[in-house]
Formats: C-alpha cells, structure tokens, sequence
C-alpha cells in the first residue's frame, strides 16, 4: 500500500508532479472554453429566437447536429479537418511551411461547440423565463432594444440561467478528459503514461477517478455558494 | 466518399449492430437495475439511500472514459482472481467489459430518473389507492407504474441519446462499433471521410429514435390537462 502511495510523490519517483501539470491543463482548457461557450450559447439562442426563418432553421440544426454527435467524434473530426484545411491553405499560400493545429485549441473548439448547442437552450428557457412584460416595460420607458437586452432582461437572466449552467459546466469538465485522444497531455494521459510504466492501471485510474469525483465536488460547492448569493434578494430562496 | 463505404459494408454492418446492441441493452439493463436504486434513493434517511447516493455521485462525477478505463484496465491485475471467481470472461472480452461499464454508468443517471418520478407522485393517490383495498404490488402496477412511466418518458428518451453517443467510447478499449470501425478505417486509409460516414450513421440513429420518443409521448396528454 506505501508502495502505491509513494508513486504519487513528486520528483523523479513518483508521478505526482505529472499528475498534477496534467490537472492544470485540464483545468486550464476547461475554463478557457467556458467564456467562448458562453458567448456561442447566446449567439446560436438569438439565432433561434431570430425573426428570419432561415436563421431559426439554422439554429435548430445546429443543436440538433452537435447534441446527436458523440463528443469523441466532434473531436476527432474538428481535430483532423481543420489540420487538413490548414495543410490546404499552406501549400497554396506558403508552399515549404507546414503549421500543425494545438490539439489544445481543437480541444477548445470541439468542447465549445457541444456545449453551446446544449447552452443555447438553456439561455432561450432563462429568456422566457424573465417574461415579455419586462421587455415591454423597459421599451415604454423609452430604452433602445439594446438598452432593454443588457440593462434590463440579462441580469435578471442569469439566476433561471446559474442551475442548468452548473450542470453544463460538469459535462464540460467530464468531457476534456476526451482531449487525451488527440494527444493533448491532460490529467488522463499522464495517467496512462504512469500506467505504462508502473503497470498499476487499478491504482492510477482510481485516483484518477477520485481527482474528478472531488472536482465535482468543489463544483458543486461552488455553484451552491454563487446561486445562493445571486438568489439573496429573492423571498422564499429561489 | 462513399468508396469506402460501399468497400467496406460488412464492417460498417458489424459497427452498427455493435453500436446499437451495446446502446440498447446497457439501457434496458439500466432501466431495470435503476428501478431498486431510484426507489431506494427516494427514501431519504436511510442508509440504503446513502449508499445509493454515493453510488450515483461517483459515477456522475467522473468520465465515463475513466471508468472504461478503470474497468478493463484495471480488472487485467486482478486477472488471477477473477479466474478463480469465474468472472474473467466477462471482463477478457472488451465487448462485454465495455457493455458492464455502459450499464453502471446508466443506471446512476436513470436512477435519478426513477426517484424524480417517483417523488413526483403525490401520496393521496396512494393512499386513494388503498382506500378501495388494493394490494402494495396492485398500487405499485396500476397507479405508480402507469404514471411514473408517463413523467419518465422525456428524460428516458434523453437519457438513450446520451447514452449512444457515450457508447461511442467504448471504441478505446478496442470495441468495433461505428465509431470504432471508424477508427480503424481511419488508420487503414487516411481518409477523413470515415468519421463523416460515422457521424450521419449515429445522426441518423438519433433522428430515428427522436421521432419514436414524440410518437410515444403524445400518448400521454392526459399528463398535462389544459
């Protein structure tokens, strides 16, 4: 058993260190994906309330496309294509130099377009949800639409918003561990080089387990303090 | 593109039928083992119930990736003592071992299902039931049954689609489903178009069961009077 603990010392002999450099591109790509995400679920949720049925066409299919893919496929084919395109450009523009895509960035751009197809219907349920009188209302006082939309309906939109987003946001954190497929060196790969290794895959892989159970956790805690907060004003605690 | 797809038909048969027996199957199993667990996770205060929830927070807490992982991985160091047992095959075969981790992953997420059902259902139908002498099965199969299923029908169809994209992972541990066979296709030809195949493969999956799931939920506007 001190055996086992002892490999996940830091230095040389153990892979604590490892461990944890691959934590912090997990973490790291989680959050960086979070604002990009964030602005994609408003972008497709206007696209879908939008007056233009083509638009609205556009952003049903988009929900509809990325919810049906597994997360793993959207990754891989973001990965492999948009190399492939870059390949296409470079030989046209810069015959000799060949760029390769940061698995890091198709990471990000796989994990943003699942979450903002699931995102966007959560931002479109929050929009209902503040209700069309107080559009109303802030349009008789005689604010401009934009005016309404960041003064009015936004903040009041981010409480129905917090529950579902918290959800997304563990969804979000469960699926980076995908990136290590494409080679990026998250928490999952430094666990399977260790496995390599030290041929104890039952030991790594549930600490490994423990490393997300916790994150969940602190998650968890987190999003309970946030809408506790957003909610103070609020009688009866909702 | 649709060279490959007609070379290679067998494989691409083979890897909608794994795909969709390992989907349906981990779901039916799921459902049938998230009953017990939903039931004793709604009973709150007792220790069935906490045991239950931890179960349903590690599995919902982790990626199902480590839990493949974790499983097929980790049983291989137990090798001699899963002989021993008579449990070996079931973990040997990555189908199997991928098909396990599917169902224990489900039923945490179904099992949440069945107790936001079954909480659902106000108790003086219970208890309505009781007053014309029904048995506990009786109330149990004509009015708890009948009225959960109907309030369980939206997240269950979820619940499936959720869960065929998440088989696509079993393809890690080597399993030829669609997405596995893709892989493979992938690393014998170089061609990109493989993993389109796939995706309308699973695209198509996923429309076909949508409409399935809004055909049985219209038999159930009796749930929501207008």
């Amino acid at each position: 058993m001190f055996e086992l603990i002892a490999l996940l010392s830091f230095g040389d002999q153990g892979w604590g260190d490892e461990l944890l450099k691959g934590l912090g591109v997990t973490l790291a790509l989680a959050f960086a994906t979070v604002p990009f995400a964030l602005i994609f679920s408003f972008l497709v949720a206007w696209s879908k309330e939008a007056p233009n049925r083509f638009l609205r066409m556009a952003g049903h299919g988009y929900t509809t496309l990325f919810r049906s893919l597994p997360e793993i496929l959207t990754l891989i084919i973001i990965y492999y294509q948009s190399q492939a395109i870059l390949n296409s450009f470079t030989s046209l523009f810069l015959p000799g130099i060949s760029i390769s895509i940061n698995p890091f960035v198709a990471g990000m751009l796989a994990l943003t377009l699942v979450f903002s197809a699931l995102g966007s219907e959560v931002v479109r349920a929050a929009y209902r949800a503040v209700g069309k009188g107080q559009l109303e209302a802030s349009y008789s006082v005689g604010l401009s639409s934009r005016k309404a939309f960041l003064n009015v309906i936004l903040p009041q939109m981010w409480r129905h918003m917090l529950p579902a987003f918290g959800n997304l946001w563990l969804i979000l954190l469960k699926d980076t561990s995908l990136v290590s497929i494409i080679a990026l060196s998250d928490i999952v790969r430094y666990t399977n080089m260790a496995i390599a290794t030290t041929k104890e895959p039952f030991f790594f892989y549930t600490v490994l387990a423990l490393v997300y159970v916790s994150l969940s956790f602190i998650s968890g805690r987190g999003q309970m303090l946030i809408e506790r907060r957003v909610n103070r004003n609020m009688v009866g605690g909702r | 593109m649709f060279a490959h797809l007609m070379d290679n038909l067998d494989l691409w048969r083979i890897g909608f039928a794994n795909t969709l027996s390992l989907t349906v199957l981990s779901f039916v199993i799921g459902f049938i083992i998230a009953i017990p667990v939903g039931l004793a996770r709604s009973r709150t205060g007792t220790w069935m119930s906490r045991i239950t929830y931890g179960y349903v927070y590690i599995i919902r807490g982790t990626p199902l990736l480590v839990q493949i992982f974790l499983l097929y991985y980790g049983a291989g160091q137990f090798h001699k003592a899963l002989s021993q047992l008579g449990l070996w095959w079931l973990f040997r075969e990555a189908y199997y071992c991928g098909l396990f981790a599917l169902i224990l992953n489900t039923v945490a997420y179904q099992a949440e299902i069945v107790r936001g059902a079954v909480l659902a259902i106000p108790k003086s139908l219970e208890e309505a039931g009781a007053s014309v002498s029904l048995s506990m099965l009786q109330i149990f199969r004509f009015i708890h049954l009948p009225i959960a299923t109907a309030r369980m029908l939206p997240a269950l169809g979820n619940e499936f689609v959720l869960l065929l994209k998440a088989s696509a992972l079993v393809s890690v541990i080597a399993v030829t489903d669609v997405m596995g066979q893709a892989r493979y296709l992938f690393s014998e030809t170089l061609d990109l178009s493989v993993y389109y195949v796939a995706a309308i493969n699973y695209l198509a999956i996923v429309l076909v069961a949508e409409a399935i799931l809004r055909k049985l939920e219209a038999r159930n506007i009796w749930l929501n009077p207008r």
